[in-house]
């Protein structure tokens, strides 16, 4: 069988027009609706408390209610990524109920999802809150300035960790960034500093020579990073990092699992405020601790 | 305007260019798990501003494009190598056209970027030139002048390769 093909003129643009595309299996248009509703919901929480007022105090009540901590960008677009992926679990998920915004409208499956095999903890006393995020993620440096005021509001016995994301090997690398850092004490600093050089500055960070250039910014020698990259302390904690990556069956950044049971991420919550708010209400209900 | 507005005007955007939108980040990735990734990026960025834009939809789509570059400049420093995308679904092709299909998704990685990145947005997912001049932030003579050489060029090296 003679398989040539001759094109004639606009026929090659049509025979290669006419495949079609692998689709995606997430429904955007539903996602967006499932963010707009619970931001909604949101913004009418609070007016109960606040109906009293007069108009203009209910006007900038509603202003002050809509803003938002994340910086904005004014018709510039958001640059740089390196998301590691969004978790689409719940993306089919129903539209949250007309009480949506308060506490007792969160749902399993809906705002939140419970783990199939929970992690169990070394005290069940003791509420935890783990995130896993990746510097390469741009969703998690939107994420990150919310969490020191948040953090600051929980209870005091609840532990907060930070675990970065490890798989593959571009996180991993990262990962190792992260533990360099806190080996060095420089957690908070390098934290913030590696994010913008990411994703405000646009470097490169995938080379040590670059990296260990960031560290000298935050007063570290070439030699104190580089010991403390190679370290085998630094290596312990990126190896714990993947376990408990595999133990919590991490898909995407930014997560927060609760209590080793709860898991709640952006696309479940409506939103990185709602995230926190949701991570909140679980973590501070009793029934809802690690037995 | 406030953040109701705006999450309103997401969502009519999704529900009438979502496809547009993803095959626009699959002109950059060429490959499905990333580019659902950056469209559902974008998707949550732009549903945290504080502001809308004075023009959403071509915001976001230069957003679903810097997000994808990113992405793929991440990745690749971390690969030796990137295999040709295999973004088209052959599911229901004859044998004949698989072949044709694979060519098509080799030769197409030959290309420049520009030119496999306009042809991927204008045959899979029918975006004008004047969209993709927007989404590019270039003229849209000079999307029309990739298309044509990125066009010509894939048919000369699909017949290179019948011979």
């Amino acid at each position: 069988m003679n398989s040539r093909i001759d094109w004639e003129a606009d026929d090659f643009e049509r025979d290669v027009g006419s495949f079609a595309i692998v689709e995606p299996d997430v429904d955007y248009s539903s996602l967006a609706r499932r963010l707009a509703s619970r931001r909604r919901s949101g913004i009418w929480s609070g007016w109960p408390a606040i109906a009293s007022l007069g108009a203009g105090l209910v006007l900038a009540a509603v202003v002050a209610l809509n803003l938002q901590v994340l910086p904005t960008q004014l018709d510039s677009p958001a640059m740089d990524t390196g998301s590691v992926g969004l978790e689409t679990a719940d993306a089919q998920s129903a539209v949250p109920s007309a009480n949506a915004g308060s506490a007792t409208a969160y749902e399993a499956g809906t705002h939140y999802r419970e783990l199939a095999r929970p992690i169990a903890g070394d005290d069940p006393s003791i509420a935890s809150l783990v995130i896993f995020f990746g510097y390469p993620c741009y969703p998690c440096y939107q994420f990150n300035p919310l969490l020191g005021d948040w953090q600051a509001g929980l209870p005091e016995s609840a532990s907060v960790e930070q675990i970065p994301a490890t798989w593959n090997e571009e996180l991993r690398h990262y990962a190792r960034i992260f533990y360099t850092a806190e080996s060095l004490d420089l957690t908070d600093q390098a934290h913030t500093r590696i994010y913008a050089a990411l994703h405000d500055d646009r470097q490169e960070l995938t080379e040590l020579p670059a990296v260990a250039a960031l560290f000298l910014e935050l007063g570290v020698s070439g030699p104190a990073f580089l010991a403390a990259y190679g370290s085998s302390e630094v290596e312990a904690r990126l190896q714990r990092a993947i376990q408990a990556n595999q133990d919590y069956q991490v898909q995407a950044t930014p997560a927060i699992y609760v209590n080793g049971r709860y898991v709640v991420t952006p696309s479940s919550a409506g939103g990185f405020s709602q995230m926190l708010d949701i991570a909140s209400y679980l973590v501070l209900q009793p029934v809802n601790r690690r037995r | 305007m406030t953040s109701r507005t705006l999450m309103a005007d997401v969502v009519n955007l999704f529900e009438k260019r979502q496809r547009q939108l993803y095959v626009a980040a699959l002109a950059i990735t060429r490959e499905r798990s990333s580019a659902q990734d950056v469209v559902q990026d974008a998707l949550l960025a732009v549903a945290e501003l504080g502001h809308q834009p004075e023009n959403l939809e071509a915001y976001l789509f230069r957003t679903v494009r810097n997000m994808a570059l990113h992405r793929i400049k991440q990745q690749q420093r971390f690969t030796d190598s990137v295999s040709p995308g295999e973004f088209l679904d052959l599911q229901n092709c004859s044998p004949e056209r698989q072949v044709l299909a694979r060519q098509v998704l080799v030769q197409l990685d030959e290309l420049d970027a520009s030119q496999r990145q306009v042809l991927i947005m204008k045959l899979f997912a029918d975006l004008t030139f004047d969209e993709i001049a927007t989404i590019t932030e270039t003229s849209p003579n000079t999307v029309a002048s990739w298309y044509r050489r990125g066009l010509n060029r894939l048919k000369e090296k699909l017949y290179e390769q019948q011979d």
